[in-house]
């Protein structure tokens, strides 16, 4: 019982590193041959597992790493660098797509409206008043007929589930170029003008009084008479 | 002329060439440290892994994760733990993943394949007794085990152990004493 006492004592002390035992202890082992033969094989097995311990630990390290480390270190300087040179050139690139995406989309949206771009005529003569549409042209016919047969043709892409966008140019008179220009803006303010124009509805005869003219300061809109229709 | 800036409270104005500065000062640095560390990251390693290769594969990884987090090191001062910390922490990552994989292979290929046994040249490089004592390693909690490696890395001391793990020389010798015992009970 004495013994297993002293040999926990001794296994302590090898543990712990001690360079000399308690007295006691020393005491215990000059007179017990068993725990004097117990302490020397744990002095043994505690050397052992400590030169292990350090042939594990201490192995040679390979040459390359270092140079390995230093050149990985220099290529994530250099990426870094040009990383922190291009953040502003990106958000600046971010914030001129984010501006110029909406511009042009609702610009071209915008564009490409029922009504259709007017173009001054330079020159006065039959052959030039023609619009630019697959609208046969009719020798002799007034211009109202002209923009009714270039409506025609808006009107049938109209018809369309979606209003497809037609470069679209009418030669006009520069009085009437205005005045259309001015229509074009009113137009585009309230849409149901447009789909007014487009789709006009056949009213009956004792219903046709009920339009009056319509009076804007540039622009001079009546039913349309019966010669026109 | 003199131009004047104005600077928020609480706030240092940081230019991009104040801010390259920066980086080549803690790259240079890190230069500087690296020679000493270097070596250290991977024995730690290497005290986990035993294989050369796998070691420095480990080492250059927490050497390079230690250099890109190299600015936000508060206390330049406790570096050495904390490369410690990262070479062990990755290393025991790897050799946890490399148990798997070789449990998932021994599975497969079945028992015949263990009947096998080490080879003539792993008999000579390492005795029963070294195999034994790695194993016991293997199995000792991972703050003796940290302990017990540095500890025995040349050049050491239990103070500098200390002082690189920022634990009490108390704590040290404590955990210090329990791996040994606990490898010594193992191999008896």
């Amino acid at each position: 019982m004495n013994c297993e006492r002293y040999q926990a004592k001794l296994i302590a002390a090898l543990a712990s590193g001690e360079k000399s035992l308690d007295g006691d202890v020393a005491a215990h082992l000059r007179t017990c041959a068993e725990c004097g033969k117990f302490y020397e094989a744990e002095v043994h097995l505690f050397k052992a597992i400590d030169s292990g311990v350090r042939a594990v630990v201490n192995e040679q390290m390979p040459a390359s790493l270092l140079p390995g480390v230093r050149t990985e270190m220099e290529a994530k300087r250099m990426a870094g660098s040009w990383f922190l040179a291009l953040v502003p050139v990106a958000g600046i690139v971010m914030v001129a797509l984010l501006i110029l995406v909406p511009l042009v989309r609702y610009g071209l949206r915008s564009s490409a409206g029922p009504v259709a771009g007017i173009a001054e005529r330079r020159e006065i003569g039959p052959e030039h008043r023609l619009a630019v549409l697959n609208v046969p042209e009719k020798r002799g016919a007034s211009p109202v007929k002209k923009r009714r047969a270039a409506r025609h043709v808006a009107g049938s892409s109209a018809a369309q589930p979606a209003v497809q966008a037609t470069a679209v140019d009418v030669l006009v008179d520069p009085e009437e170029s205005r005045g259309l220009r001015r229509l074009a803006e009113v137009v585009r303010e309230s849409p149901q003008w447009a789909m007014a124009v487009l789709h006009p509805a056949e009213l009956p005869a004792s219903h046709a009084d009920v339009i009056r003219a319509v009076q804007f300061s540039d622009l001079e809109v009546k039913p349309l008479s019966e010669e026109d229709r | 002329m003199r131009e004047l800036v104005l600077i928020q409270p609480g706030r240092v104005l940081v230019g991009p060439s104040e801010r390259e500065s920066e980086s080549r000062r803690a790259h240079r640095e890190f230069e500087e440290r690296l020679e000493e560390c270097g070596p250290l990251a991977f024995r730690v390693a290497y005290g986990v892994l035993r294989n050369a290769a796998d070691a420095e594969d480990v080492a250059q990884e927490a050497l390079l994760k230690a250099y890109r987090n190299f600015g936000r090191l508060r206390e330049p001062a406790r570096f050495r733990g904390w490369l410690v910390r990262i070479a062990f922490r990755m290393a025991l990552d790897r050799w946890r993943a490399a148990k798997r994989r070789e449990k998932r292979e021994t599975e497969w290929t079945g028992p015949e394949q263990k009947a096998l046994g080490p080879t003539t040249e792993e008999l000579a490089v390492s005795s029963e007794f070294q195999a034994r004592l790695e194993k016991a390693m293997e199995e000792l909690p991972e703050k003796f085990r940290l302990v017990l490696l540095l500890s025995a890395i040349e050049g050491y001391t239990l103070d500098e152990v200390s002082g690189m793990l920022g634990i009490p020389m108390g704590t040290v010798k404590s955990r210090l004493f329990f791996a040994r015992k606990q490898l010594a009970e193992k191999l008896r």
